[in-house]
């Protein structure tokens, strides 16, 4: 018997099992018929009692250690689904999470009528990098890519994410054009900054990248993938027109573009 | 012999001629007193009809969940055969548990604790 149990939840039990015990000494020693039954019942009580209590602590237990393994699988369930939305590389999102908040920004953005920029990259003759300094140094230049985007991006809602092999996109809410070329121009330099030799590149002696921003209105009616399609294009323009540049959409002519190189 | 066998309830095997319970998966029963009820009148005939001399008495047991109230009918049956054992009867009981899971052994000590019964714990 715990004394635990007998000083908390038991304890009106065995306050009747001792009133029980007090009648039975009474009892002692007279002739009273109902003695033994008295003491039957009374060791029956005690006997069910003294069951219920183990049976209370073994199911406490059994519950504590459900409970344990529940938070465990929780605890484990959150590192997964933090593992699932991570580039297991670079430690910035990856694609399945970019995908999911573009979604939901453009859903978002759609009914705000707010500003929503994108900005998608590639790193410039990256093939040219992978061949001539080898797989881990590639490796370790996407690392140091991804870390200065990441740090060129660090609004709350801001999203750095590795879009590809070498491309790496940023959702960036709320923001309007100048805005987000602005970022754009801060992760060029940065990279620029980083100062990694990359002595086959047609641009530069140092890695260097090419980007393309978009911003957009979004509409109902219009999907994520359109904003993809055009960021694209741009960088598309950024990388044919001499890498190692910010290609947006002026403002002034619509569809037209112009080389944001600094 | 009777076999019992449905998915909220444990494998219940009842060997009379061999003198052995089974009892092997886990236990939640809507009602756990109505799925124990028949295998504690089991052994009361079992204890009654035996001889002394018929040899041992063997119960295997493997519960990876229990629920509290089939916690409650196990405990009135490891004290059947604690009194049983207690009268001069051979027991032999053993408790297996899957090595993997922790909790299962935890909770077979936790019987043997409250339970003047020996018996042995397997891993599997």
């Amino acid at each position: 018997m715990t004394s635990d149990n007998r000083s908390d939840i038991f304890q009106a039990d065995y306050k009747v099992l001792d009133a029980a015990e007090k009648v039975l000494q009474g009892l002692e020693g007279s002739d009273n018929a109902i003695r033994p039954q008295f003491e039957e019942i009374y060791l029956g009580y005690k006997r069910l009692l003294r069951q219920s209590s183990h049976l209370i602590i073994i199911a406490d237990r059994q519950q504590k250690r459900l409970i344990d393994l529940q938070n465990d699988i929780v605890e484990k369930n959150r590192e997964l689904e933090a593992l699932s939305i991570t580039d297991g590389m670079t430690g910035i999102a990856n694609r399945r999470r970019f995908d999911e908040v573009l979604t939901q920004e453009h859903a978002w953005h759609a009914r705000s009528g707010a500003k929503l920029s994108l900005i998608l990259l590639d790193v410039d003759h990256f093939k040219a990098f992978n061949d001539n300094y080898g797989h881990v140094q590639g490796d370790e230049c996407l690392r140091q890519i991804a870390r200065v985007i990441a740090d060129c991006t660090s609004r709350p809602a801001d999203l750095a994410a590795r879009y590809g092999g070498e491309e790496f996109a940023c959702i960036l809410p709320e923001t309007d054009n100048n805005g987000a070329i602005a970022i754009a121009e801060k992760i060029r330099c940065g990279i620029i900054a980083l100062a990694l030799p990359h002595k086959c590149s047609s641009v530069a002696d140092v890695v260097t990248v090419s980007l393309g921003v978009v911003t957009v209105r979004c509409t109902t009616g219009a999907s994520a993938v359109d904003i993809i399609i055009q960021v694209d294009e741009l960088l598309y323009q950024a990388k044919s027109s001499g890498r190692n540049r910010v290609e947006f959409v002026k403002s002034c002519c619509g569809a037209g573009t112009s080389s944001g190189v600094v | 012999m009777l076999t019992i066998i449905s998915k909220s309830t444990p494998r219940v095997d009842f060997n009379a001629k061999n003198r052995m319970l089974i009892i092997k998966g886990q236990s939640y029963p809507e009602n756990s007193f109505k799925f124990y009820d028949p295998i504690s009148q089991w052994l009361d005939m079992l204890f009654t009809t035996v001889e002394d001399d018929d040899g041992l008495i063997k119960l295997e047991i493997s519960l990876p969940y229990i629920n509290t109230s089939s916690t409650k009918c196990i405990l009135m049956l490891l004290e059947k055969f604690e009194v049983a054992e207690k009268n001069g009867r051979n027991m032999d009981v053993t408790w297996y548990y899957d090595k993997e899971n922790e909790n299962e052994l935890e909770c077979a000590q936790d019987f043997k604790e409250f339970v003047e019964l020996e018996f042995n714990l397997i891993a599997v």
